[in-house]
């Protein structure tokens, strides 16, 4: 009886260096596919983070009674940028992972004058120095995305920050 | 080993004449086409058969080691199989990453009309000079969009008074300032670029159009 081999029993180990480059591939493309999508989302929060963060700047009162209460008030709003609320309770967690109120900007934008001396005409929010750690890799954000609104609360010049 | 099936050589259409004239018990390849219905569905093209001659017919033999991998039968599925994958992959790659800027460009023009409407009505004070002012304001606006890369443009700046009776007659261009109570902005060209939807027959550009309107005493947006 003369047993025929059959043409593809040499192919066995093919078929997994085959697997082995197409996986490849496919992780690679799935990981930047997390990667980009993670990013993304971050970004989308920030977006909006900063929006209501700028949005909030615009409508407080303006205290100016000394250069710590106009700090003191930049802190209230970097923190509601960071934890949704300008006074977070301990412990709160930030609307995107490491986001820390360092990160973020708050400039008073004043008509022909210093912080302090009059009222501003606008406030920009923006992030500035904000790594987003994905899987294989990070993003650094600076100075984006940025909000500008006009200041139309209410100005105190002689109040202190509570 | 042989395998308990024969069939008839009378049966086998265009049997090769190098095979009739074969010695008994030769093994051969054996067509596929040439072999009854009912022959061992292991038997293929690439198989052999077992033949042995009688005087005035043939008599063919399955024999049980030659049949064909059933593998090979699936032979052009992972082709297609690859291909379906790919397409799926791109698709969910083009989901995230086309979606994804999509909706941070929505967000951000949303923001951005937010702002500018709050910035137009802030600007009125009854004047036509305060109209030119607020379209001048969001104009210079240093907002951006596309992860935050380019300036919006297109942008409409319109005016209306709210009536009594709540309709709303928006210009761009009033001509009686005095009574002008709401500001309203569209940003409607922003076109973000799809770059892989386009590739499975998505659009080659998706616009994101956003809009706001803000009304005076105090400055607010209501829309």
């Amino acid at each position: 009886m003369k047993t025929i081999r059959t043409k593809h029993a040499g192919q066995r180990g093919q078929a997994m260096i085959e697997l082995a480059f197409s996986a490849g591939v496919m992780i690679a493309c799935l990981a930047g596919t997390f990667q980009f999508g993670y990013t993304f989302y971050v970004y989308d929060e920030l977006v909006s983070a900063v929006g209501n963060g700028a949005r909030y700047a615009a409508t407080r009162t303006y205290r100016a009674a000394s250069p710590a209460d106009v700090e003191k008030g930049k802190d209230a709003i970097r923190n509601l940028v960071v934890y949704g609320n300008s006074q977070p309770a301990p412990g709160a967690a930030p609307v995107a992972p490491n986001l820390k109120p360092e990160n973020v900007q708050v400039s008073w934008v004043m008509s022909d004058k210093a912080e302090g001396a009059g009222a501003p005409t606008a406030v920009d929010v923006s992030i500035v120095k904000y790594s987003v750690g994905a899987m294989f890799g990070s993003f650094t954000i600076d100075h984006r995305p940025l909000a500008e609104f006009p200041f139309v609360g209410r100005y105190a010049a002689s109040e202190s920050e509570p | 080993m042989v395998t308990a099936r024969k069939w008839q050589a009378e049966g086998l259409p265009h049997l090769p004449p190098t095979m009739l004239s074969s010695p008994v018990g030769q093994v051969c390849d054996l067509p596929r086409s040439i072999l009854p219905p009912e022959a061992g569905r292991n038997l293929d093209r690439q198989g052999a058969a077992a033949l042995s001659f009688g005087p005035n017919s043939a008599v063919v033999i399955d024999v049980g080691l030659i049949p064909v991998n059933p593998r090979r039968r699936q032979r052009g599925f992972v082709l297609i199989a690859m291909s379906v994958t790919t397409l799926l992959l791109l698709a969910m790659i083009g989901l995230c990453f086309d979606f994804g800027r999509i909706y941070i460009a929505r967000n951000e023009a949303q923001v951005f009309t937010d702002s500018a409407a709050m910035t137009a009505a802030a600007k009125l004070d009854g004047t036509p000079a305060g109209v030119i002012r607020a379209r001048e304001a969001v104009a210079h606006s240093p907002m951006r969009w596309n992860l935050g890369t380019e300036p919006f443009t297109g942008v409409v700046v319109e005016f209306a008074n709210e009536t009594v009776s709540g309709e709303t007659v928006w210009e761009r261009d009033p001509k009686d300032a005095s009574a002008l109570s709401l500001a309203r902005v569209t940003a409607p060209a922003n076109g973000v670029d799809i770059v892989f939807l386009r590739g499975i027959g998505g659009p080659k550009s998706f616009t994101v159009p956003a809009r706001s309107v803000a009304a005076v005493n105090p400055v607010r947006l209501i829309e």
